[in-house]
C-alpha cells in the first residue's frame, strides 16, 4: 500500500508545482521558457508528461526518424491504427492512469496505450495444441484451419442471405457476440492456453476457435478420425450456424453461474482500473435474455429449467477460494469442500509492503500474484517434489528479474542463463510466457522478460522447438509496437528463434498463421517471416514463397505471401539483388488478383522492392510495367495510391528515355489527383513527382509547363503547413522540382508568402527557400528579386513566434543564415539594417528573442568580414560584450558562441574588446553549470589559448586553470574534450611546470572521472611541451604509496604513449623500471594499466629497433596471461598482440609453444587463443618459427614440399 | 563504442567503396579502439551498411546522423584491425535498450 502513499505524494507535489507555474506565467510569461535554476529543469521534465501533450505522442508515434521503412505501410494499416488509437486516449483519462501505473510519472503499462489493433495480441490461440492440451500434428492444425476458413465463408454467406431476407442483422450480431464471450470464460478453467485462468479474467479472450467451447471438444478430440465440424449430430440443419452451440442448454446455465460468480469475485478488488474491466465484464457477461436465447437456438423442443431452491450466488472475498469455486462450478455446482482459513483472514498481510521482501525476494506486486503467489506460502522444502523445487526457484529468479533491484536483477540473469539447460525448457517458458502475456506488463517488465527468453534461447538451442509457437505469439506483437526499441528487440529474439529451431521447423510451425483469418495474426505472420528470413538465408525461403503466393485455396496465404516479400525488401535493403527477378515474378500474377487487397498489397510490395533496389534492377521489373500502368488507369482510392507509388519507385530506375516516356503516362493521373482530398493520396502523388522529376530523363521545360502552375495552385496553400507529414513531403518535393528547374522560378513564386500571416505557412516558404538557395546558390537572382528576398526574410524572422520549438525556430535562423550566406558579398547593402535588428533585438525583454540575436550574429559572421565590414563587428563584439552578464545561460551560451565567431573572423589582434579585457571577464563564466554556457566558453577560452595566450599573463592563465579542473567534471564528453585540449595550449603558453603541478595534484581527487581526465590532460601537456618536461615529475609522483596516484600515473603514461607514438622509442629504457614494479604489483588494476600502456609503447615503437626493450617487457607481462579477471586478460592480450608487432610474432611463438600442449586444459586453452590470434595477424610469416619436430623410430615427421603441396 | 560494449555486433561483411560516417557524439574516434588520436585510414562499410538514404549517412557506431568521415587510428592499422571487414554496427546493444526502458520509465525522454 506504501506504494499508493507515493503515488499520491507525487500526484500532491505536482498539483503544487502546477499551480506555482501558473503564477510564474502569470508574471511574466514568455520568459518561462528558460525560468532559470531547477525548477525549469522539473517542469521540462514532467511538462513533457502532461496529459495533452502525451495524448498527440500517443497518436502520431511517428517511426519515420528511427526506422523510415515502417512508414510504407500507411496506405495498409499504419493510418487505421493511428486514428484508432487516438479516441481512446482521453487526456484525463490518461493523466489518471499514468499517476496509478508505472512509475508513476509516466504510464508505461502496455496495455494501456495500445490501440486497438494492437490488443488483437490477446486474440490469438494455440494453434498447435488441441482444447485438452495435446500436440496436434502439422496436418491436424492445417485441417482445423481449413475448418476454420470455410467456417467463416459460409457464417457470411449466411450473414449476407439474411440481411437479403430482411431478418434484423444487428440484434442477430450483439447476441452471437454475447454468446461468444460468455463461453469462452467458461472454457478459461479447462482449457485456456497458458492453464492460467486467472489471467484469463481480467482480458476476455474473444473465442474464434469453433472447437473451443467444452461440448464441442469431444469432437475435436479426434480431427484424425475425420473430425468435421459438419458431422456433429446437429438435430437443426435449417441453420448451420447453430451447430456449435448445440450443446444442451445446461451450458448456458453454467454459463450464468460462472457469470455470477465472476461477478462475485470481482468485488474484492478495489483497484478503480479493475472496477473499469469488471464492469465491462459484466456487461459483456450479463446473462442472456429470453429472446437472445431464441434467437440462437429453435423455440421449440428445450426447456428453461429453473435454478435449484438452495442456489446462492458465490459471493467470496478471497482470491483463492473464488478460484477453487471458479473451477468447481464446472463439475458440480452447490458443493465444495471448505477450504482452509487462509492468511488473509488471520490479518496477516500477505507480503512485506516495503520494496525489499523476505529472504531477499522483492516485493510481489497487487497484479503479480497471480503468477508468484506461490512463493508467499510457507512450505517445507523435503515435502516439495523435484518438480516444484524446480518451479519455485525458476519463480524466484524471474520475480527478481522483474521487479528486484538491479543487482537482483544481474544475478537472478545470470543464474536463469547459467542454469537453463537444468531447468528444462517446458519449466521455464510455462513460467515466462504466461508473464508476458499478463495484461498489466510495463514496458521495462516487458523487456526483461524478452531479455530473459534471448538468453534462455541461445542456451536451450534446439529444444525450445516445441515452444516456437508459443514464443511467437508472444514476441510478434513486439514487431509492430511503437517503439523502435520493442521493434528491434523483437526482430532479435525471432532471428535467434529461427537459428535454434530450423528453417523447417520455422515453417511448419508458421504455416498455419499465413492465412489465419485475423488480419493482425497474418500482419504479425508476416513481419516474422521476413525477420527469419533474413536469419535463415532468403534464398532458402523462396521456394516457400513461391508456393504460398501463388495458393489457389485462399487469398489470405497469397496477400501474406506476397506481405514477407515486401517486408524482406524492408529489412534486407540491397540485400535483394541477387534475388530480385525471383521475387518480382514470384509476386507478378497479385497485381492481377481477383481480389482488391492483393493487388493493393503487391504494388505496394513492387514499390518497397524497386526502393530497395535501387539504383540497379530494372531488368527484373519489365514483367511488371504493362500491369502498372494498365492498372492506374483502372483503379481508384487505395487501389490507385499503391500503384502510384510503386510506379514512383520504379520510375527512377530506368533508362532517360523510358524515365520520360512513363512519366508522360503517368502524369495525367497524378495532376488529376492533386485535388484528391484523401490525405494519403497526397502524400503519395507528392512523393511520386518529386520521383519522376528527379529522373534525368524528364525535362525543365516539362516540369516548368505541365506540372508547376498546378503544383502551386494545389499544394502551396496555409492548410498545407499544418500537418507536419504534408507539410515534410511538399518541401521535399518542392526542392527536388526546384533542383530542376532553378532557383529562380520556385523563388519567384514564393517569396511573397515570406510575408504571410499563418506562421506555419512563412515556415515551410522559409525552408524551402533555404534548402533551394544551398543546393543551387543565389547566382540566379536578381537584384529585384534579391530585394524581395531581403525583405521578406527579415520580416518573417522578426515576426515569427517567441514561444515556438526549438526546432521551429532554427528554421528561421537557418533561412536567415543561409540566404545571408549565399547573396555573399552582395549583402553589403542590407548589412546595416540587418545589424540594427540584431542590436534592437539584443535588448528585447524576451529570452528567446535575444537567443536568436546572437544566433544570427555567428550565422552571419563570415559574409560581414567578406563585406569588408570590420567596423561594424568590432562594433558588435562591444556589443555583445556588454551583454556578458546575461542571466539566462541559453542567452548566454549564444552570445558567447557569437563572440567566438566573431574572434574567429577578424583575428585575437584586431579583435574590440582586447582579449586582455575580454578573457578576465570569461573566467567567473567558467563557473556556470549549464551545459550550452559552459561548452561555448570552454571553447572561446581554448580558442583565445591557441592563437592569442601571449596577450594576457600567466598569472590569469593559471586561473583559468583551476576553474578548467572543475569542467573536467562535466557530464558532456564535448566539454571534458575541450578542457582538456585547453590545458595543453595554456601548457604550451606559459610553460607545463606550473600547469603539470596543479594537474598532478587533482590525481588526489576521489572522483574517478575528474582523474581520468587529468591523466589525459597531463598527457596532452606531454604531447605539446614534449615528454622530457612532463616524465621525471610524474615518475617522481609514482613512488608516493597511494593506489589512486600510481593508477593514474600509468594511465597518464599511457595515454602519452599513445599520444606521442615514435617518440616514445627514446624513452623506453627510462621508463620501463616503472613498468617493471607495476606489473609485479599485487593490485591487479596496477598490472591492468601497465599492460595497457605496454601496448601503446610497443605499438608506437614498432620498427624502429627497441626489440630488446619489448622482449624484456614482455617478459614482466607474460605472466598475467593466466589473470581471471576479464579487464585484465583483455588488456594483457592486447599487450602481447602490441609486442608481437614490435617483435615479429616469430619471437613470441617461442613463449606460445611452451604451452600449447601442456596436460591442463585450462592451460592450453589460454595458449591456443594467443597462438590463434597470431595465426590470424602473421600466419605466413609464422612458417619459418614452427620447431623442427625430429624423427621418433617409425614415425618421420618430415615433409618435402611437394607432399605439403600435393 | 565496442570496445567498450562486447555485445555490439560488427557486420563484418566485404566492404565497398562507400566511406563510414560517424554522428556528432562519436565524431574523432577510431570506429575500433575510440582512439581521438592518429587517425590515418578512411573507414569502408559494405554495401548493405551503406544503401539507401538513411543507411548512406549514419553513424558506424550509433546509428545517429553522420556529420564527418570516420577513421581507423594508426594502431589499429598496424595491428591490421582495419581489414577485418566493415565495422558498421548492427545490433543496438544491451546497454542501450536498457537506458532507453530505465528512461521511458521515469518519463525522461519524450517518444
Amino acid at each position: 500500500m506504501s506504494q499508493r502513499n507515493v503515488d499520491s505524494d507525487i500526484a500532491e507535489a505536482r498539483a503544487s508545482r502546477a499551480k506555482a507555474d501558473g503564477q510564474r506565467s502569470g508574471g511574466r510569461s514568455d520568459d518561462l521558457k528558460f525560468g532559470g535554476g531547477q525548477t525549469s529543469v522539473d517542469d521540462a521534465m514532467y511538462d513533457a508528461g502532461q496529459a495533452g501533450e502525451f495524448v498527440t505522442e500517443m497518436v502520431e508515434s511517428d517511426h519515420s526518424d528511427m526506422d523510415e521503412s515502417d512508414d510504407d505501410e500507411v496506405v495498409d494499416m499504419g493510418t487505421a491504427v493511428n486514428k484508432e488509437a487516438s479516441p481512446s486516449a482521453q487526456p484525463d483519462d490518461f493523466a489518471e492512469l499514468r499517476e496509478r501505473n508505472g512509475s508513476g510519472v509516466v504510464n508505461t503499462r502496455i496495455s494501456d496505450r495500445e490501440s486497438d489493433y494492437h490488443k488483437r495480441r490477446n486474440n490469438r490461440v494455440a494453434l498447435d495444441v488441441d482444447s485438452e492440451g495435446n500436440k496436434l500434428s502439422y496436418r491436424e492444425i492445417m485441417e482445423n484451419q481449413e475448418v476454420e476458413r470455410e467456417k467463416a465463408e459460409l457464417e457470411e454467406k449466411v450473414r449476407k442471405i439474411r440481411e437479403k431476407n430482411g431478418e434484423v442483422a444487428p440484434q442477430e450480431e450483439t447476441a452471437t457476440t454475447t454468446t461468444t464471450t460468455t463461453t469462452t470464460s467458461s472454457t478459461a478453467a479447462k482449457g485456456s492456453r497458458w492453464d492460467e485462468p486467472a489471467a484469463e479474467e481480467a482480458k476476455p479472450k474473444r473465442r474464434r476457435r469453433w472447437d473451443a467451447t467444452p461440448v464441442a471438444a469431444g469432437v475435436d478430440a479426434t480431427p484424425a478420425a475425420g473430425g468435421k465440424w459438419d458431422e456433429t449430430p446437429s438435430a437443426a440443419p435449417a441453420a448451420k450456424k447453430r451447430s456449435r452451440w448445440d450443446a444442451t442448454p445446461a451450458a448456458v446455465v453454467v454459463e450464468k453461474l460462472n457469470a455470477q460468480a465472476k461477478e462475485a469475485k470481482k468485488d474484492l478488488s478495489a483497484d478503480p482500473r479493475a472496477t473499469l474491466i469488471e464492469q465491462e465484464m459484466e456487461f459483456r457477461n450479463r446473462p442472456m435474455t429470453d429472446e437472445e436465447i431464441n434467437n440462437l437456438l429453435p423455440a421449440s423442443g428445450y426447456k428453461i429449467l429453473p435454478p435449484p431452491a438452495d442456489y446462492k450466488p458465490l459471493r467470496l472475498n478471497s482470491s483463492k477460494k473464488d478460484m477453487s469455486a471458479y473451477a468447481a462450478v464446472g463439475q458440480t455446482p452447490g458443493f465444495m469442500i471448505a477450504q482452509t482459513p487462509v492468511r488473509e483472514e488471520y490479518g496477516i498481510p500477505l507480503g512485506p509492503s516495503g520494496t525489499e521482501g523476505v529472504d531477499g525476494i522483492p516485493f510481489i506486486k497487487q497484479e503479480d500474484y497471480q503468477y508468484f503467489g506461490k512463493l508467499m506460502e510457507d512450505k517445507n522444502e523435503s515435502e516439495l517434489t523435484k518438480e516444484e523445487i524446480k518451479e519455485r526457484q525458476i519463480m524466484v529468479l524471474l520475480l527478481k528479474i522483474k521487479s528486484g533491484t538491479p543487482p537482483q536483477r544481474k544475478t537472478g540473469m545470470r543464474q536463469i542463463t547459467d542454469r537453463a539447460r537444468e531447468f528444462g525448457a517446458g519449466p521455464l517458458f510455462n513460467q515466462i510466457l504466461p508473464l508476458l502475456m499478463s495484461p498489466m506488463l510495463e514496458d521495462q517488465e516487458r523487456h526483461l522478460l524478452v531479455k530473459v527468453i534471448d538468453r534462455v534461447l541461445y542456451k536451450l538451442d534446439h529444444l525450445v522447438r516445441p515452444y516456437v509457437h508459443k514464443i511467437l505469439v508472444v514476441i510478434e506483437p513486439l514487431l509492430i509496437d511503437e517503439d523502435y526499441f520493442a521493434r528491434i528487440e523483437g526482430r532479435e529474439i525471432i532471428s535467434n528463434l529461427a537459428k535454434a529451431a530450423g528453417l523447417a521447423v520455422m515453417i511448419a510451425t508458421m504455416r498455419p498463421d499465413i492465412d489465419n483469418l485475423d488480419e493482425y495474426v497474418r500482419n504479425t505472420t508476416a513481419r516474422a517471416f521476413a525477420v527469419v528470413a533474413t536469419a535463415l538465408g532468403v534464398q532458402n525461403l523462396l521456394p516457400f514463397l513461391k508456393a504460398v503466393c501463388r495458393s489457389k485455396k485462399s487469398w489470405q496465404a497469397r496477400h501474406t505471401g506476397i506481405k514477407i516479400i515486401q517486408q524482406i525488401a524492408i529489412l534486407v535493403g540491397c540485400g535483394i539483388l541477387p534475388y530480385l527477378k525471383e521475387m518480382v515474378d514470384i509476386i507478378t500474377q497479385g497485381l492481377t488478383d481477383e481480389q482488391q487487397k492483393v493487388r493493393t498489397i503487391c504494388a505496394l510490395t513492387l514499390a518497397a522492392l524497386a526502393e530497395a533496389a535501387y539504383p540497379y534492377g530494372i531488368e527484373s521489373f519489365d514483367g511488371v510495367l504493362r500491369p502498372l500502368w494498365k492498372g492506374i488507369k483502372q483503379h481508384r482510392g487505395k487501389g490507385l495510391a499503391a500503384f502510384l507509388k510503386a510506379i514512383g519507385y520504379i520510375i527512377p530506375l530506368m533508362e532517360d528515355n523510358h524515365a520520360n516516356h512513363y512519366t508522360r503516362e503517368v502524369m495525367p493521373i497524378l495532376i488529376r489527383e492533386f485535388q484528391s482530398p484523401d490525405e494519403e493520396m497526397k502524400k503519395i502523388v507528392l512523393k511520386v513527382i518529386k520521383q519522376c522529376v528527379s529522373t534525368t530523363g524528364v525535362t525543365a521545360t516539362y516540369v516548368r509547363e505541365e506540372i508547376l502552375p498546378d503544383f502551386f495552385k494545389h499544394f502551396w496553400i496555409r492548410r498545407m503547413a499544418l500537418d507536419r507529414r504534408n507539410y515534410k513531403q511538399v518541401v521535399e518535393t518542392t526542392e527536388e522540382l526546384g533542383n530542376k528547374v532553378g532557383a529562380v522560378d520556385i523563388i519567384d513564386k514564393i517569396v511573397e508568402d515570406l510575408k504571410d500571416e499563418s506562421e506555419p505557412y512563412r515556415r515551410m516558404v522559409m525552408e524551402v527557400i533555404t534548402k533551394i538557395l544551398t543546393n543551387l546558390g543565389a547566382s540566379e537572382i536578381d537584384q529585384r528579386l534579391e530585394e524581395r528576398l531581403i525583405d521578406g526574410v527579415l520580416y518573417a524572422f522578426q515576426e515569427q513566434g517567441v514561444d515556438n520549438a526549438a526546432e521551429e525556430n532554427t528554421i528561421m535562423l537557418d533561412g536567415f543564415g543561409v540566404v545571408v550566406n549565399s547573396l555573399g558579398v552582395r549583402c553589403k547593402v542590407y548589412l546595416k539594417q540587418i545589424a540594427g535588428t540584431i542590436k534592437w533585438r539584443l535588448n528585447n525583454k524576451s529570452a528567446t528573442v535575444r537567443m536568436q540575436a546572437a544566433d544570427l550574429i555567428g550565422k552571419i559572421a563570415v559574409v560581414m568580414k567578406a563585406c569588408g565590414e570590420d567596423q561594424l563587428m568590432g562594433h558588435l563584439g562591444i556589443v555583445l560584450y556588454e551583454y556578458l552578464g546575461e542571466e539566462y545561460p541559453e542567452v548566454l551560451g549564444s552570445i558567447l558562441s557569437a563572440l567566438k565567431s566573431i574572434v574567429n573572423v577578424i583575428g585575437m589582434t584586431k579583435m574590440t574588446p582586447p582579449i586582455q579585457d575580454l578573457l578576465p571577464r570569461l573566467t567567473p563564466i567558467l563557473k556556470n553549470r549549464h551545459e550550452k554556457v559552459q561548452e561555448n566558453c570552454v571553447d572561446l577560452v581554448g580558442r583565445i589559448a591557441d592563437r592569442g595566450a601571449e596577450m594576457v599573463n600567466a598569472k590569469e592563465w593559471m586561473r583559468i586553470c583551476f576553474e578548467l579542473l572543475e569542467m573536467l567534471k562535466a557530464p558532456k564528453k564535448s566539454i571534458q574534450r575541450a578542457s582538456v585540449s585547453t590545458f595543453g595550449y595554456i601548457a604550451k603558453a606559459i610553460g607545463p611546470q606550473d600547469v603539470l603541478h596543479t594537474l598532478i595534484n587533482n590525481l588526489k581527487v576521489q572522483d574517478r572521472q575528474n582523474r581520468v581526465c587529468t591523466t589525459v590532460a597531463i598527457a596532452i601537456v606531454a604531447e605539446s611541451c614534449g615528454p622530457f618536461t612532463i616524465l621525471p615529475a610524474i615518475m617522481n609522483e609514482y613512488r608516493v604509496p597511494e593506489l589512486n596516484i600510481q593508477n593514474g600515473v600509468l594511465k597518464a603514461m599511457s595515454f602519452m604513449c599513445e599520444y606521442i607514438g615514435e617518440m616514445s622509442k627514446d624513452y623506453i629504457f627510462a621508463i620501463a623500471p616503472l613498468f617493471e614494479d607495476a606489473l609485479m604489483d599485487r593490485d591487479n588494476v596496477h598490472r591492468q594499466t601497465a599492460c595497457a600502456a605496454i601496448r601503446h609503447l610497443a605499438l608506437g615503437v614498432a620498427g624502429l629497433g627497441c626489440e630488446e626493450g619489448c622482449i624484456h617487457l614482455l617478459n614482466f607481462v607474460w605472466p598475467n596471461i593466466f589473470e581471471q579477471s576479464p579487464h585484465v586478460i583483455n588488456a594483457c592480450l592486447d599487450a602481447i598482440d602490441g609486442i608481437m608487432v614490435a617483435i615479429g610474432p616469430n619471437y613470441l611463438m617461442l613463449y606460445v609453444l611452451q604451452g600449447l600442449f601442456h596436460p591442463a586444459r585450462r592451460v592450453r586453452e589460454i595458449y591456443w587463443r594467443i597462438y590463434n590470434s597470431m595465426y590470424v595477424y602473421a600466419g605466413h610469416s609464422m612458417v619459418a618459427g614452427y620447431p623442427r619436430m625430429e624423427d621418433e623410430g617409425d614415425n618421420g615427421y618430415a615433409m618435402t614440399t611437394m607432399e605439403v603441396f600435393i | 563504442m565496442a570496445k567498450h560494449h562486447p555485445d555490439l555486433v560488427m557486420c563484418r561483411k566485404q566492404p565497398g567503396l562507400s566511406v563510414g560516417r560517424l554522428c556528432i557524439k562519436c565524431e574523432g574516434k577510431c570506429v575500433i579502439c575510440d582512439s581521438f588520436v592518429n587517425p590515418v585510414q578512411l573507414v569502408r562499410c559494405c554495401d548493405e551498411c551503406s544503401y539507401g538514404t538513411s543507411h548512406s549517412n549514419s553513424c558506424v557506431v550509433c546509428s545517429a546522423t553522420g556529420v564527418s568521415d570516420a577513421y581507423y587510428c594508426r594502431e589499429c592499422v598496424s595491428l591490421e584491425r582495419d581489414r577485418d571487414g566493415c565495422p558498421k554496427i548492427i545490433n543496438l546493444g544491451e546497454s542501450r535498450t536498457d537506458l532507453f526502458y530505465a528512461k521511458k520509465k521515469y518519463g525522461f525522454k519524450k517518444r
